[in-house]
């Protein structure tokens, strides 16, 4: 009896090739993830990102003899999940700025790093600070968005989003840098937060 | 639910030789545009690399203007169009996304020097000047205006094709614009071993004595390794009439 749970992605992509229902363990195992993804970067309601995972997952399936070793599975899911969510984002021009929709531990996670990053006082009430941080988020423009959500929220390190966005890992560092600055921008300029100089 | 879907809707994953086959035509089409823009450059270093300078400095009323009259300008669009699509090609290719623009492009220009030099040395880009000049007729117009910009008697510059010799003293020759020419080179310098024949290109500085007469300082063969399509289309017409030597005072003629 073959321990599907124990194989590696890249494993489990060829049995799946030859029988389908090994796919179901490639599911379950980024469903998760996956979904939290994508209403991290579309704010969709969970009836609306749960239709685009699907789509996600058919597409993965689809593609699954272009799957390159050269790459992490994750990565090559996290592109093609960041690529159809867009997709539909523009299909429904909905890339104005949207609300961030992140549970409070996303909130608090951006927080903490933050706190480090720019000098937000601690000693704010962490409910109006969670408010805030939430406001200035929303504020950033799309793309600072959706690499501050990539790099603290699904905690993926630079070679990791050079790959699934595509860019060189010196533009994903550089991006960083730029939203984190964003971030203070807005924060000043909106009074939302005081940053000691 | 999704795997149900997948059976319903009968989807299987696109067979593994579709992508192999699409990530072979982008490297093709990959290495056309780096070739296409080698050839470019190589059909840059045609236009500019056989001219002589004093010739252009001198029709262009200065070195600088002449350099920016006889630039290929079509030539520099095409290599930057191409060298824009190559650089979208190799950053959709598998890997190519790793790499900043810049130096694709640094590399791509690289290349195109390296290979539009070879191209143009083996007299490859002469060749293909020549194919698209007898193809795209808009096209050998163009070359024939940019020859003759560097024909401007007035300036001291004249360039044609020689029509008849007259004892090394006197060429008869018919410009890119089809005027005829009778040229003094009786106290001219010769350039590059020059050696006025019939049906050669030329070129001359000096300056315009007359209507139809021009005295040269200097005179070259006109880009000897590669002359220009439009020579191919000139007809040698039929010499102007020689002006009479003149008689010596005892009423012989001066090579008696």
């Amino acid at each position: 009896m073959v321990d599907y749970k124990t194989k590696t992605d890249a494993e489990l992509v060829a049995l799946t090739l030859n029988d389908q229902e090994v796919f179901l363990y490639l599911v379950n195992r980024y469903e998760a993830k996956l979904l939290r993804y994508i209403r991290r970067i579309t704010s969709l309601s969970m009836e609306c990102s749960e239709d685009i995972l699907q789509e996600v997952f058919i597409k993965i399936y689809r593609n699954l003899n272009d799957f390159d070793q050269g790459l992490s599975f994750s990565s090559w899911v996290y592109r093609i999940t960041h690529n159809e969510a867009l997709n539909h984002l523009k299909k429904a021009n909905n890339q104005k700025t949207v609300s961030l929709e992140t549970d409070d531990k996303d909130t608090l996670s951006l927080i903490d790093v933050l706190q480090a990053e720019t000098n937000i006082p601690k000693e704010l009430d962490k409910k109006e600070l969670q408010r805030k941080v939430r406001k200035i988020v929303s504020m950033l423009s799309p793309d600072f968005r959706e690499i501050l959500i990539l790099r603290y929220l699904e905690e993926k390190d630079y070679k990791e989003i050079s790959d699934i966005l595509k860019k060189p890992m010196g533009t994903v560092a550089t991006l960083v840098n730029r939203a984190k600055a964003q971030f203070k921008q807005i924060a000043e300029k909106n009074n939302l937060i005081y940053l000691p100089s | 639910m999704i795997l149900k879907k997948i059976r319903e809707q009968k989807i299987t994953p696109i067979p593994r030789w579709r992508f192999v086959a699409l990530h072979v035509l982008l490297f093709i089409a990959l290495v056309v545009s780096i070739a296409l823009g080698a050839m470019a450059f190589g059909l840059i270093l045609r236009t500019i690399g056989d001219v002589d300078w004093e010739i252009v400095g001198r029709a262009g009323k200065g070195p600088v203007r002449g350099f920016f009259l006889i630039l290929p300008y079509i030539w520099f669009a095409f290599l930057g169009v191409v060298l824009y699509l190559s650089e979208k090609l190799f950053s959709i290719t598998k890997t190519g996304y790793r790499y900043k623009s810049y130096m694709f492009v640094l590399l791509s220009i690289a290349l195109s020097l390296i290979i539009g030099s070879i191209l143009y040395f083996a007299g490859a880009a002469h060749f293909v000047e020549n194919k698209l000049a007898d193809s795209v007729r808009p096209y050998a117009k163009w070359l024939e205006k940019n020859e003759q910009m560097l024909v401007a008697p007035d300036e001291g510059t004249l360039a044609g094709m020689i029509i008849s010799v007259n004892k090394e003293k006197e060429l008869m020759i018919v410009d890119f614009m089809q005027h005829k020419w009778i040229v003094d080179i009786s106290n001219a310098i010769y350039k590059k071993d020059f050696k006025p024949q019939v049906g050669r290109p030329v070129g001359a500085i000096g300056e315009k004595t007359g209507e139809n007469t021009f005295r040269a300082d200097k005179i070259m063969p006109w880009r000897p390794n590669n002359p220009p399509p439009i020579f191919k289309d000139m007809q040698i017409p039929p010499p102007l009439p020689l002006p009479p030597l003149p008689l010596k005072t005892d009423g012989t003629l001066p090579m008696d």
